[in-house]
């Protein structure tokens, strides 16, 4: 590759040493949150795999999960790519490097501390923000940070215009810092007790809950990623983005509707009826700039389609467009009340969630980082067979999933809907969960082919540095001679 | 008639519509500000190509690739 000319001076150029720490623990929290993720799957379909031990049972696990890919793998992934992308396109060094470093070992420890915790049961129960007060104040303090270092370096940027991958991520950054602040609003029982307490009760706690949780996957799952998006599909297939007009409107109407449409998770609850059909409405209306954005990713192929046949890492990045696509689809029709009225409470949001986090945030980070990582250690990938291998593991595994929990989730909310001819329900609830034995069973294969897919792409990363070090050692001793 | 428009707004119930004109009103002044001018349309466009400005093919240090091009860029605004 060309780029390995000037390698030197771009090392010096860029920071890219708290890029590779990021990348790295993107793939350590990913193979850790994953596997967690398909433990719990096979306890689902076999439950002796609980072995009556507490700290593995699903209750504590399933945080783990959540907290292991999102925050852990996507979380650092979203790190490395911002720190890598706001160099590259701004055209300046990374502004404060001690600081950056901070960031690093604030958010692994977090996610530990958090982790630890989770398998001794310590947690405030709420979806995606289950830390208590303690791990809270560090995230926060380590946002703050990450958001002045964001904000300094776009403020030394060599760039006038400041490239529209960069919008998303502060638009990201300091979403979640809202987000994050007033959802973990507590009081701790005492100032050395781990124990806190919500300032929200009833039904303003569930919507905070849920404002926050929805827009987690707004600003932290879609818009931090579209931003990855932006640089990485442009730049593997060499040619810029389809047009960046409609990524300047994909970014604002973004902006302006996710906000609005968390109490959807809410529909048929205790809440105010306008909220619901306002919060259903905007997720109706969010289709236009979601579809506006995949459109605009996947057109930026125009005119060089043949590169989905022939480059395995253009295959992640176009199918996590498309699975964006039909999971930007599927969440405003589950929305719609007399849908949620069926699917809430089944496996159908957990299929539609991992179609997401699968299929879009996964498989765009993927592609992404085998595009990044060879740059960062200024070498070529070690073997472009084993993408494609990652890349039919890891799309075979999202279909499976998805197909094996549509036939669990809709199969199980019909069968808790139906009546008898005398209006008494059809069916108990052990039968619902006989019926689902099977698709569960198949939701653990697919995740099993899944993080068999990411122990390949940690093994292709691995050689990939280790052939770099291998041939430095020569050229060196080549040198010395 | 001032008086009640200003009574009308601080009105708690009726902040949903507010926010709603006020939101809407910003989101169709920046579609008109994007799509609006041909020549501002195609400065928007010119801005697609940054990913590719500190591409190192050609052997040379980005930094100084920077300077020149951003110069351009600014002779451009």
């Amino acid at each position: 590759m060309a780029h390995s000319t000037t390698a030197g001076s771009i090392e010096e150029q860029y920071n890219y040493d708290i890029v590779k720490k990021f990348a790295i623990m993107a793939l350590f929290w990913g193979i850790a949150g994953m596997t967690a993720g398909t433990y719990i799957a096979s306890e689902l379909a076999w439950p002796f795999l609980n072995f009556d031990i507490a700290q593995i049972t699903f209750g504590r696990l399933r945080p783990l999960h959540t907290s292991g890919v999102i925050f852990g793998f996507g979380g650092n992934a979203l790190f490395a790519t911002s720190y890598y992308i706001v160099q590259r396109t701004c055209q300046t060094r990374l502004w404060g490097t001690g600081l950056a470093n901070f960031t690093f070992w604030g958010w692994n420890l977090a996610i530990t501390i958090a982790g630890i915790g989770y398998l001794m049961g310590v947690t405030q129960g709420r979806e995606y923000a289950e830390p208590e007060w303690y791990v809270d104040l560090l995230i926060a303090v380590t946002w703050v940070i990450y958001f002045l270092i964001y904000t300094m370096t776009l403020l030394k940027r060599n760039q006038p215009h400041i490239y529209v991958a960069n919008w998303f991520f502060m638009s990201f950054i300091l979403a979640v810092a809202l987000l994050h602040i007033f959802n973990n609003l507590a009081v701790p029982v005492s100032f050395f007790g781990i124990k806190s307490y919500s300032l929200f009760s009833g039904a303003q706690d569930a919507m905070t809950q849920w404002w926050y949780g929805h827009n987690a996957v707004g600003f932290f799952l879609t818009a931090a990623f579209l931003g990855m998006m932006y640089y990485f599909v442009p730049k593997q297939a060499g040619r810029p983005v389809y047009s960046y007009r409609l990524s300047i409107i994909h970014f604002w109407a973004l902006s302006f509707m996710y906000m609005w449409v968390g109490t959807h998770h809410l529909h048929w609850t205790a809440i105010p009826d306008w909220t619901s059909t306002l919060a259903a409405t905007f997720s109706i209306m969010l289709l236009m700039p979601s579809w506006g954005g995949m459109i605009n990713g996947i057109m930026t192929l125009s005119g060089a389609w043949d590169k989905l046949r022939s480059d395995p890492i253009m295959m992640f990045l176009i199918t996590s467009l498309s699975f964006y696509g039909m999971s930007t689809f599927e969440g405003p029709m589950m929305s719609l009340k007399s849908v949620n009225a069926l699917s809430h409470y089944t496996d159908w949001t957990v299929g539609h969630v991992h179609s997401g986090a699968l299929g879009w945030v996964a498989m765009v980070t993927f592609g992404s980082l085998y595009h990044m990582m060879p740059r960062l250690w200024n070498t070529t990938i070690y073997s472009l067979k084993l993408i494609y291998v990652h890349f039919f593991l890891a799309t075979i595994g999202i279909l499976l999933y998805i197909t094996a929990l549509w036939v669990s989730g809709i199969g199980q909310g019909l069968m808790l809907r139906a009546f008898d001819e005398y209006g008494n329900l059809a069916y108990s609830f052990i039968e619902t969960v006989v019926f689902m034995h099977g698709p569960l069973v198949a939701r653990a294969v697919a995740g099993m082919f899944f993080v068999s897919g990411i122990l390949v792409m940690t093994y292709n990363i691995w050689m990939t540095v280790a052939k770099r070090e291998t041939a430095s050692d020569v050229a060196t001793a080549a040198a010395k001679a | 008639m001032f008086d009640n428009i200003i009574e009308w707004l601080m009105v708690l119930a009726n902040a949903k519509i507010v926010s709603l004109l006020i939101l809407f009103t910003t989101f169709s002044a920046i579609v008109i500000y994007v799509y609006g001018s041909k020549k501002r349309s195609e400065r928007f466009e010119t801005y697609k190509n940054i990913p590719f400005l500190d591409d190192d093919e050609d052997g040379r240090i980005p930094g100084k690739q920077v300077s020149q091009r951003s110069s351009h860029s600014k002779g451009e605004k």
